[in-house]
């Protein structure tokens, strides 16, 4: 297994950890605004049982 | 749809202080989808002859756009998926939630965990490198000394004597195409007994209200969990992605310390441990007899567990699923040390 320390071209057609951390942070940006959403319709829906 | 929707708006999942543990079966449903739609693209370009695989799995992670990221995400879900169904059957294990009257549940639990494994065994094989044809040689070797069945199973497992094309179209054939079926058959039955009896409720356990909405209240704890665990998921697919070895050579010596998966960690450490021969029995045979022993008793427990299923805590069989924990931490830790 390769990690982010190692050199690119370690293994043929894995990207050099550079491009694979952009890649990590645009994917965790896109998850955590998915996650913000549900946990505002999580509470919408709590609030709505409760009554 | 509507009544549908109905019958999940009337369905109540418990809240209690171990609520957090019911959503590790969503998430090992999950880390199944993410394995078919992966397994899907994968197959596009797999081509399962010894002549070609290394070559086709090469050309997915050098050439076809975002390959090395699929296959990386394959494989890390396979992992964690496995992950995920250990720690549903151990939590439901201690929950008891096997009891009455969810007995079927939990024994299609337990097909499921088998199937799992089945399908981190047999995906091994397919990129045909050094290390999986290897690995692969020593896991098919390991039922031979079950009596009556254990070469039979090794046949029927290669194809032949020897791990080849024959055992990589067996393996192929089982990954994609026998294990997937009964796979779904059995999360849907799975799920509508889930349905049908709803989440166990622990014996002894202070419930902390009546419980709440299956939908939507549930649902979105549910792929709030996924959401986390697709993060987890990409962390570790960035951050150690799946390399792909050199190509197997039948003919050359075994690389040294080889070793299998992680969840084939317990079986490899226990047949270590176990010495060559054990009053006058092969220590294999002995190893292949107790693994058979624990799947049969997991298998069963809804109706061993006399106490549990009279709503009765059970101590004996809460120490019971301590150990086996204990046991697989120990059992891995030493194979990862020694």
């Amino acid at each position: 297994m390769d990690t982010l320390k190692n050199s690119a071209g370690f293994a043929a057609g894995i990207p050099d950890g550079g491009t694979r951390v952009i890649i990590l942070v645009a994917v965790l940006f896109v998850l955590s605004i998915l996650g913000v959403l549900l946990v505002a319709r999580m509470r919408e829906a709590d609030e709505e049982a409760k009554k | 749809m509507e009544s549908l929707l109905g019958f999940l708006r009337e369905k109540k999942v418990p809240q209690h202080k171990h609520s957090f543990w019911y959503l590790f079966g969503g998430l090992a449903l999950f880390f199944f989808i993410v394995q078919v739609l992966t397994g899907m693209l994968l197959l596009l370009y797999y081509s399962p002859t010894p002549a070609t695989a290394h070559e086709s799995v090469d050309f997915i992670m050098t050439q076809v756009p975002f390959g090395w990221l699929i296959r990386s995400v394959h494989s890390w879900s396979a992992n964690l998926m496995i992950a995920s169904v250990f720690i549903h059957l151990f939590s439901t294990f201690l929950m008891k939630a096997y009891r009455k009257p969810r007995e079927l549940m939990w024994m299609s639990g337990i097909v499921l965990l088998m199937i799992v494994l089945g399908f981190g065994f047999t995906g091994y094989l397919l990129p045909w490198d050094t290390v999986s044809y290897f690995a692969t040689q020593i896991g098919t070797e390991i039922p031979r000394s079950v009596p009556i069945v254990g070469p039979f199973t090794v046949q029927l497992l290669r194809g032949g004597e020897f791990v080849s094309a024959e055992s990589l179209t067996r393996l192929f054939a089982l990954h994609v195409a026998i294990l997937p079926i009964i796979s779904l058959g059995l999360i849907g039955l799975h799920l509508l007994l889930n349905q049908v009896y709803g989440s166990s409720k622990p014996v002894g356990i202070q419930l902390r209200s009546q419980g709440i909405r299956f939908y939507p209240n549930y649902i979105y704890r549910d792929f709030l969990s996924w959401t986390g665990a697709c993060a987890v998921l990409m962390g570790l697919v960035l951050v150690f992605p799946v390399a792909l070895g050199p190509k197997a050579d039948p003919f050359a010596s075994a690389p040294l310390g080889i070793r299998p998966e992680w969840y084939f960690l317990v079986l490899f450490q226990t047949l270590r441990m176990m010495p060559s021969s054990l009053a006058g029995m092969d220590g294999e045979m002995l190893v292949n007899i107790l693994v058979l022993l624990v799947g049969v008793g997991l298998f069963l427990v809804p109706f061993l567990d006399r106490r549990a299923s009279r709503d009765e805590p059970s101590p004996a069989f809460t120490i019971l699923g301590w150990a086996g924990i204990l046991y697989l931490i120990v059992a891995i830790t030493l194979a990862y040390l020694t």
